[in-house]
């Protein structure tokens, strides 16, 4: 049905159109609390961060911090949690729950109001059976399998992690140093090697790891079902995207949740994600499962229970893909390798590889770009291979 | 008097007799032999002899032979022969034209069948129509002829005399509605109803009957009265005349009926505002008019006087179309060329209808030409249309045949790669049939269907369509006593089929079915009193939702909401009182009454908690056709009018309506995807109220219509859905609906001209529709329980519809409208929640999309105005959104990739241009 409307809305706006739009009312502070997170009841590490809304106009992580959260059971249980940095509190790593109990979240602020969310029973999650890709309109969508024999998870929710590796379009072999100076004090370059003796690349430049958080709301559920059998789609990368330029790696995350925790995150997406339709639905209010125990009136976001993840790794190499065609932005130029050349442009562009060898095997020309086409860390992450990674 | 008129009969009869046979008798002498040729032969060898032209209907004489064997003979002693012995009559007429016709004798002179009846002489009566006179005999002789109704003797020495007929188009057979029927003096007028009837109450004596319509020459008929009659009218098309064409002033309609708050368009009308690609739009118009309003432009639905789109009964002659859009509502499911006219009632609302809130938009389709056939069709960039229509017994019977479709799919290809697999497109047709059984029995049969489907990328297809079917009897016991009866069949279904991920493939499938009863009377009790009564049934039965797997590998589970009954019954009397020659009361009541019936079940809720899932105690069920609950009560219609002056006059009406079906709907625009649900236990029928007043005011010797009406209505149970509510496949709706109270109030101001070469309308109309959810036992209160506008809240709305007619082939008109933004929810603020900034909102419809603004032009250029050509084309070539502004359909906020973007979204954000052909043929 969502599907159907930003479809119109596209067929639509290619009579009408769609602007940016900034909105001229001057929106209120609210500094309204948000809870996100989860009691994690899997024998792992609990994680709560408390962040406050901010406005329409400039939005801004605001971390609440200095807060006390305790995770309490209806068995008369309580665990801890310590604020590791700014507005993210965690419990121990690894926290053993007793699956028959109920749990909840106490919030202390700073300011001394407390904010309680309601007892939640322990959901369990199933494992992932699979995580596969196809491609589709040429590019690659990733479903995720799962089922669940004894029925006891309905309502699943989704996230995951994305790395991909990153190569620099133009490797660097070579370096500029200072060569003399002219007068009356000007410093002249040249070129040389940067591994003179095995006439390598620079590899810390060469080869980076991006990694990025899903940012979307993915929800399924099989109460309408015959069967507890999910196939749904996760993220989808559209093609050529540098994603897949060489190796693409996701970690899918699986949560089983209850259904008011699934109906709250549903009306959440559909506030946040699925507007902008001919046929929107209007959006509306969000009642969480956290609330003010002080002022029982005040608006609180988020909605805490008690569950456990499953996760699942799942690569794709580019060789895999017939004509993924990722071309990189980057504008390469050939320039001659001259003192005087190089002197001009040696702050702002870094040298890559060799364009034209002499009959004598000496260095008539070479390719360069921005740093960013030489330095895959300014835009694509770290050059720290992660411990999962295949060789 | 039947000697009166058989006097009359033979003196014109002698007249022409004698006439024709100086002309035989002046003619050539024959010569003509043959063995069994066929009629055409003979009448070629006699047209070639002879001055003389023949008329005959081929089908009837095909297996006639003559073997005339003739040789320098007189014309009458060859027709006497020839025809004489094969039973065959001849008329001549004074053009030398020979009709030749079997079983009847075709009476030349009496044009119209105009004494029907009481104590009509049954000769003329039996005469067979005319054919093809020149107009300006017939209008001179008719003009000056005497008609006597009743016998002088006989008659009796009733003081007033009651007058009933129809009047109906010369040229085609169809009924005019709306045509002025008046006397001068004293000055006593109706208008002509739908099927082109009038009734009058007159003194006994002597009158001059005038009888107007727009596009129709004016008709002046000398009556005398002596006892009850009828009298038939055919009037005459005033098309191409290149003199000045004067058409009559005495427009008094607008100060003189009861009704306020009723307008009527003319499908001309219609067709000359500018439309988006071209293609007339019925629905598009009436929002044009005073206190109707609509969502936006990709929208449909109206907004009649605060009233939501579900609160609109839409009648397509006589059959309720649930969906009246095409194409994600750019356009409306009426196709123009077989709609005659169009009524809107928004405040008084006559006792006859029901059912709905806010209005009664009342659509009829004209009659197919029971003369001759003919058809149109028309070429767009997105649609085109094919009409037929004929007699299928001449002068009895007729039907008309149209259809439309669209060719969109050069729009998709314009899409990116993603959608080009996609498709949509549309289809209508309509068939109505009309039977004139006898002068007082006539049928009527109208089939319509009309089905939309689109589909995204080949995987997931929706469609939707409406089928109606009616019959439709109008029979007169007396000239007095007239009836129609109406039965039929109203469908409408929605299917959507998604095959994307096989294990997920469903169909989810919706329909909503009613059949209907109507059977109303009128009756002319005498110059005061005229009574309307009738009774209304329908039957509806509902499948709120069917969700089926599709495909074998489908692990969907099948999920059949149950399915929704009930009877909706009413009994319905009405009074049009005229007190003194100044004021007239419309009295109607109105008993309306729903039984919900099984088999199905529904939820207990605790007495006094809120409905939600947690506060349901126990659930009923009920067997079939057993009632769950009854609703009822009794609608008041109560109007006046009241003669200030000649041309001024003030109306007043109460008016009080029941719903008892109602749509749900989250979204802003009218959705293909709506449900309908019918009131039940747990959700009560919703009630309306308004009270107006209005001023009616003629200028310009009654060529400018002005107008001023006030309301202020209330509205009891109006639906409204909770937060995040979900309608679709919902087992227990009333959770996630809640039924505010809603108050509406306005001024209308409208100022129209619909003659001359200037015409058109201007109207303004300011007011409010606020809702209010104060109650918390009813459930959440929205926006903590204060007043908020509704959707569709627009305070100005100001709209100018102008045609000018530089000649009678060119003319331009412009469209303009300006209106205050629809209210909006914008977020407030933001937040970070599942890796993304997130729009944070409160309070329901607290701020307002910018102010709208629109012209739209066209222009509409006719071939030339032989009258006997076989084609005639027009082309309208116009722009829709002239000024190219992006008028904001919505605002809305989205978070992508971890970022909250405002968006500001056009539907026609720059002028679109069309171009529209149109060929009538014979």
């Amino acid at each position: 049905m969502k599907k159907l409307f930003i479809y119109l809305t596209i067929l639509l706006t290619t009579f009408g159109c769609k602007e940016k739009y900034v909105s001229p009312v001057v929106s209120p502070t609210t500094g309204y609390l948000v809870v996100e997170g989860m009691i994690n009841a899997g024998g792992g590490q609990t994680q709560i961060i408390l962040t406050r809304t901010s406005t329409l106009d400039n939005p801004a992580i605001i971390y609440e911090k200095g807060a006390k959260i305790t995770v309490l059971g209806d068995d008369n249980s309580t665990v801890s949690l310590n604020e590791s940095s700014a507005g993210i509190y965690l419990s121990a790593p690894t926290v053993v729950l007793n699956n028959k109990a109920k749990y909840k979240i106490a919030i202390q602020t700073a300011d001394g109001k407390t904010y309680q969310s309601d007892f939640s029973a322990v959901q369990a999650t199933p494992t992932i059976d699979s995580v596969y890709w196809k491609r589709e309109n040429n590019g690659v969508q990733f479903y995720v399998n799962t089922h669940d024999l004894a029925n006891a998870t309905q309502y699943y929710e989704w996230d995951f992690t994305e790395t991909w590796e990153y190569h620099s379009p133009l490797m660097q072999y070579f370096q500029y140093y200072q060569s003399g100076t002219r007068y009356p004090n000007i410093p002249y370059y040249q070129l040389k090697y940067i591994d003179p003796v095995f006439l390598t690349f620079n590899m810390a430049l060469y080869k980076c790891y991006t990694t990025q958080e899903s940012s979307t709301i993915i929800l399924s559920s099989t109460s309408n079902l015959t069967q507890n059998k999910i196939n749904h789609p996760l993220n989808y990368i559209p093609a050529g995207s540098v994603k897949i330029g060489e190796v693409y790696s996701v970690l899918t995350r699986q949560y089983g949740i209850s259904e008011n925790k699934y109906r709250y995150l549903e009306k959440m997406k559909k506030n946040t994600e699925a507007t902008g339709s001919i046929f929107d639905a209007q959006p509306s209010e969000l009642v969480g499962n956290v609330h003010s125990t002080t002022n029982p009136s005040e608006i609180v976001i988020g909605f805490v229970d008690a569950s456990m993840v499953q996760s699942k790794r799942s690569f794709i190499k580019n060789t895999e893909l017939k004509d993924w065609n990722y071309a990189s932005p980057c504008v390469i130029s050939e320039i001659k390798n001259s003192e005087d050349s190089i002197t001009k442009v040696h702050n702002t562009l870094l040298p890559g590889t060799v364009a034209k060898f002499s009959p004598f095997g000496g260095i008539l020309s070479y390719y360069f770009g921005t740093p960013e086409c030489v330095d895959c860390r300014i835009l694509h992450g770290t050059n720290v291979k992660p411990s999962y990674w295949p060789n | 008097m039947q000697k009166y008129l058989k006097v009359i009969f033979i003196l014109a009869a002698m007249a022409f007799i004698h006439k024709g046979y100086s002309q035989l008798d002046s003619a050539r002498r024959i010569n003509l032999s043959g063995n069994k040729i066929s009629i055409s032969e003979l009448t070629n060898q006699l047209e070639a002899q002879t001055k003389l032209h023949f008329y005959y209907n081929p089908v009837l004489f095909a297996k006639e032979q003559f073997s005339p064997n003739f040789n320098n003979e007189k014309i009458a002693t060859v027709f006497a022969k020839l025809f004489g012995q094969q039973a065959i009559f001849y008329s001549l007429d004074n053009q030398d034209n020979v009709f030749l016709t079997k079983g009847k004798q075709l009476n030349i002179q009496l044009t119209e069948r105009y004494f029907s009846g009481i104590k009509v002489d049954q000769n003329s009566n039996d005469a067979l129509a005319d054919y093809d006179e020149s107009n300006s005999i017939k209008e001179a002789l008719l003009d000056k002829t005497i008609y006597e109704i009743g016998d002088k003797n006989t008659g009796g020495n009733k003081k007033t005399i009651v007058l009933g007929g129809f009047v109906k188009d010369a040229k085609t057979g169809e009924p005019i509605a709306g045509a002025s029927v008046n006397i001068d003096n004293p000055r006593i007028g109706v208008n002509t109803d739908q099927y082109g009837g009038f009734t009058l109450s007159l003194p006994r004596g002597k009158h001059v009957l005038n009888i107007q319509s727009i596009g129709m020459r004016d008709i002046k008929r000398q009556i005398v009265l002596y006892n009850d009659g009828k009298m038939n009218v055919d009037m005459i098309q005033s098309i191409m005349s290149l003199k000045k064409v004067v058409i009559s002033s005495q427009k008094i309609s607008n100060v003189r009926g009861t009704q306020m708050g009723v307008q009527r368009l003319d499908i001309k009308t219609i067709k000359q505002v500018p439309a988006i690609f071209g293609e007339p739009d019925i629905l598009r118009v009436v929002t044009t008019l005073p206190g109707v309003k609509t969502v936006g432009e990709a929208s449909t639905g109206l907004n009649v006087r605060g009233g939501s789109s579900d609160q609109n009964l839409i009648l397509f002659n006589d059959a309720t179309i649930y969906n009246p859009s095409h194409f994600f509502g750019m356009f409306s499911a009426f196709n123009p060329e077989l709609v005659s006219n169009v009524e809107l009632y928004k405040s008084s609302i006559p006792a006859s209808y029901g059912g709905r809130l806010s209005s009664v938009l009342d659509i009829n389709s004209r009659e197919g030409n029971k003369k001759e056939f003919t058809g149109s069709a028309g070429l767009g960039l997105l649609t085109s249309r094919l009409n037929i229509e004929g007699p299928i017994v001449k002068d009895k019977s007729s039907f008309i045949l149209g259809g439309r479709t669209t060719y969109s799919n050069w729009l998709f290809k314009q899409l990116p790669d993603e959608y080009k697999n996609s498709g949509a497109d549309f289809y209508d047709l309509n068939l109505i049939t009309t039977h004139e059984l006898n002068k007082n029995n006539t049928l009527y049969f109208t089939a319509y269907v009309s089905k939309d489907q689109f589909k995204l990328n080949s995987d997931t297809s929706y469609s939707y369509g409406n089928k109606n079917l009616s019959v439709k009897w109008k029979h007169l016991f007396t000239s007095k006593l007239n009836s129609v009866f109406t039965t039929g069949i109203d469908q409408y279904n929605y299917e959507i089929n998604s095959q994307k991920l096989p294990l997920n493939a469903y169909k989810l499938g919706f329909d909503i079915q009613q059949s209907y009863f109507k059977a109303h009377f009128n009756y002319f009790y005498n110059n005061k009193h005229s009574f309307d009564f009738g009774v209304n049934a329908i039957n509806y039965l509902l499948h709120p939702g069917n969700y089926d797997p599709a495909g074998p590998e489908s692990i969907i589970a099948k999920d059949h909401l149950q399915q929704e009954q009930g009877l909706e019954g009413a009994l319905y009397f009405s009074d049009h009182y005229t007190v003194t020659s100044k004021l007239k009361i419309d009295a109607g009541i109105r008993a309306s009454m729903f039984n919900a019936m099984g088999p199905n079940s529904f939820n207990t809720y605790a007495a006094g908690s809120p409905r939600i899932v947690e506060n349901i105690l126990s659930s009923t069920n009920y067997t079939s056709g057993q009632v769950s609950k009854s609703y009822g009560g009794p609608e008041y219609r109560l109007g006046f009018r009241y003669v200030i002056d000649e041309t001024l006059s003030l109306k007043g009406g109460i008016n009080t309506q029941r719903q008892y079906i109602h749509s749900l709907s989250n979204t802003t625009a009218m959705a293909p995807t709506d449900i309908w649900k019918l009131s039940d236990p747990n959700i009560k029928p919703q009630l309306g109220n308004q009270v107006s007043l209005g001023l009616y005011k003629n200028l310009r010797s009654n060529t400018i219509e002005a107008s001023m009406e006030v309301y202020y209505k209330t509205i009891e149970n109006y639906l409204d859905y909770k937060s995040g509510a979900i309608l679709v496949m919902n087992h227990h709706i009333e959770t996630d609906v809640i039924g505010t109270k809603g108050k509406a109030y306005g001024a209308e101001f409208l100022l129209k001209k619909l003659s001359g070469k200037l015409n058109g309308w201007v109207s303004y109309t300011w007011s409010r529709i606020l809702l209010q959810q104060n109650d918390p036992k009813a459930g959440e209160l929205i926006n903590g329980g204060i007043e908020y506008p509704a959707n569709y809240d627009k305070p100005n709305d100001f709209s100018i519809i102008a045609n000018y007619k530089f000649s009678h082939r060119f003319s331009i008109s412009l469209n303009s409208n300006y209106s205050t933004g629809r209210p909006i929810t914008l977020p407030i603020g933001t937040y970070q929640y599942d890796g993304s900034f997130r729009t944070l909102y409160a309070g329901r419809n607290a701020y307002r999309i910018p102010d709208y603004f629109r012209t739209d032009f066209s222009m509409n250029i006719e071939g030339n105005h032989k009258v006997k050509q076989l084609l005639h084309n027009s082309w309208s070539i116009g722009v829709y959104n002239l000024t190219g502004r992006r008028n904001p359909y919505s605002i809305y906020y989205v978070s992508e990739n971890g970022a909250v973007n405002g968006y500001k979204l056009s539907i026609f954000g720059n002028a679109i241009p069309y171009i529209n052909l149109n060929i009538r043929f014979k």
